[in-house]
């Protein structure tokens, strides 16, 4: 060990504990489930610009961790990135990503293209050679037109007219292979992303909940979360309200936050008021 | 459980959120695989007056996640000459987890917060490579975790007031624990509100 007393961080990667969990996972010991977004993603060029879903879902093996989870990361205000696969990967590599396009945009003092987002991330993740999960779909409309490029852990990456990804992508897919055809309307293009979520949260356990959608054009980012809602809880049967004193409590220990007061008002009010006057 | 490395240590937590108000609990387990080795190990760590963070899983990372980060949030604090609001500091722990993607921390994470001036409440939770989560109703993380979301998601309801969710959350925390070896021997509950926290000691079943 080092023994470091004072860390510096300098950004990037660190090893430190690798040696140790070696000699963990060669003893015999598993690592722990890490979150994985499950999911679907899918998105969908119409006549003026792209629609693009996401639903809710993240899971740790089985388990459902959080049902309300936005899989739609900004890049800049033309260009989203949807992220399936290691949900911490799909996270952090986006936002590198997108203070790397902002930092860009300002040297090149003009709008970022689609096309530098996916290679920027493309040689990124290709140096990581597949180790960082992200499976993402970039999508945006800039100067050349709309795109959507689909990007794999490994680095390769392809520019296609609609993609869907992750565990529900093939579900979603066959629905859009289905009803695609080029310069849709608005309207056609939303119920057809719809349509293809709502059939894979129904059908794959790994999505599920919300459909998430954003409609980016050149003038325009509309913004649905949600789209709709697809698993509706129901409610509860019963109040399951606890009656105070229920727990047995060995100790209590009260600790007052000490405020500083800044300023004060006092307000006064009249207590009658007077009638008014009409000339 | 196994040779699982995030049940090696055993230790459950768990977080709901109140109006106005925010509670988070944990056990006081601390064993070897079998072996019980102490019953104070509470894994409640406070770095603002309103923020707090729960670690769950090996427990030497327990301790060495919570210093690292404490050593970054006194930095925050003597930088920036202000206290650390929840979202700085939740942000701050998914870095110091990110970092070691590669080599990771087996801790997983529960941050909470609330904000003295609006009374906004954060819960957010975190897996032990930092996957960032949005501000949740209920979060927890450990060995009884499964058992525990269930029970949570049973008593909670939204707006309850700091007694209703002391209630809430006590019995969501024991009855989980009850059914997991690797845990118990005890809980503690902090109740967050504006003006003040309330720490309870709760008397569960001592095994």
């Amino acid at each position: 060990m080092s023994g470091l007393a004072f860390e510096q961080p300098t950004g990037g990667f660190v090893f430190d504990n690798c040696r140790r969990n070696e000699l963990l996972l060669s003893n015999g010991v598993l690592p722990g489930k890490i979150h994985k977004t499950g999911t679907t993603i899918a998105a969908i060029t119409y006549k003026d610009g792209v629609v693009i879903a996401a639903d809710s879902r993240c899971t740790s093996g089985t388990i459902i961790f959080d049902d309300n989870v936005l899989k739609i990361h900004r890049l800049s205000d033309n260009i989203y990135a949807l992220g399936a696969g290691t949900a911490a990967d799909c996270d952090f590599q986006t936002r590198l990503l997108e203070s790397q396009l902002e930092l860009l945009k300002l040297n090149q003092d003009r709008q970022v293209r689609v096309a530098t987002a996916v290679r920027k991330i493309q040689q990124h993740l290709f140096r990581y050679q597949g180790h960082l999960g992200a499976y993402l779909i970039i999508v945006g409309v800039d100067v050349t037109g709309s795109h959507i490029a689909t990007v794999h852990p490994h680095g390769s990456i392809a520019f296609l007219p609609f993609v869907a990804s992750g565990s529900g992508g093939y579900t979603s897919l066959s629905v859009i292979e289905d009803r695609f055809k080029e310069n849709m309307t608005e309207e056609e293009a939303k119920q057809l992303a719809r349509d293809a979520l709502y059939a894979s949260t129904t059908t794959d356990l790994y999505s599920g909940s919300r459909i998430n959608m954003y409609v980016l054009t050149k003038e325009k980012l509309d913004k649905f979360l949600p789209y709709e809602v697809v698993g509706v809880r129901s409610d509860k049967q019963n109040d399951y309200t606890l009656a105070k004193g229920t727990t047995q409590v060995l100790s209590t220990n009260v600790k007052k936050i000490e405020f500083d007061i800044v300023n004060e008002k006092v307000k006064t009010t009249t207590g009658t008021h007077e009638a008014m006057e009409l000339a | 459980m196994g040779d699982d490395i995030l049940s090696y240590n055993g230790g459950v937590a768990l977080a709901m959120k109140g109006k106005e108000c925010i509670a988070i609990a944990c056990d006081k387990r601390y064993g070897v695989q079998n072996r019980t080795i102490a019953t104070n190990f509470t894994k409640i760590f406070q770095y603002s007056d309103h923020c707090f963070v729960s670690f769950c899983g090996l427990a030497t990372d327990v301790q060495t996640v919570s210093e690292r980060l404490k050593f970054r949030t006194n930095l925050y604090e003597l930088r920036e000459q202000r206290k650390l609001k929840p979202n700085v500091l939740y942000n701050m722990l998914t870095n110091l987890l990110y970092e070691r993607r590669f080599g990771p921390y087996f801790v997983f994470a529960l941050v909470v917060g609330l904000d003295p001036k609006t009374g906004e409440t954060f819960i957010y939770d975190s897996d032990n490579i930092g996957a960032v989560s949005d501000n949740v109703n209920l979060a927890t993380v450990g060995t009884a975790s499964e058992y525990i979301f269930g029970l949570g998601e049973l008593f909670f309801k939204p707006n309850m007031n700091a007694d209703e969710l002391f209630e809430a959350t006590s019995q969501a925390l024991l009855n989980g624990v009850d059914r997991d070896s690797a845990s118990g021997w005890g809980a503690v509950v902090y109740v967050i509100e504006k003006d003040k926290i309330t720490v309870r000691e709760l008397k569960g079943r001592q095994d």
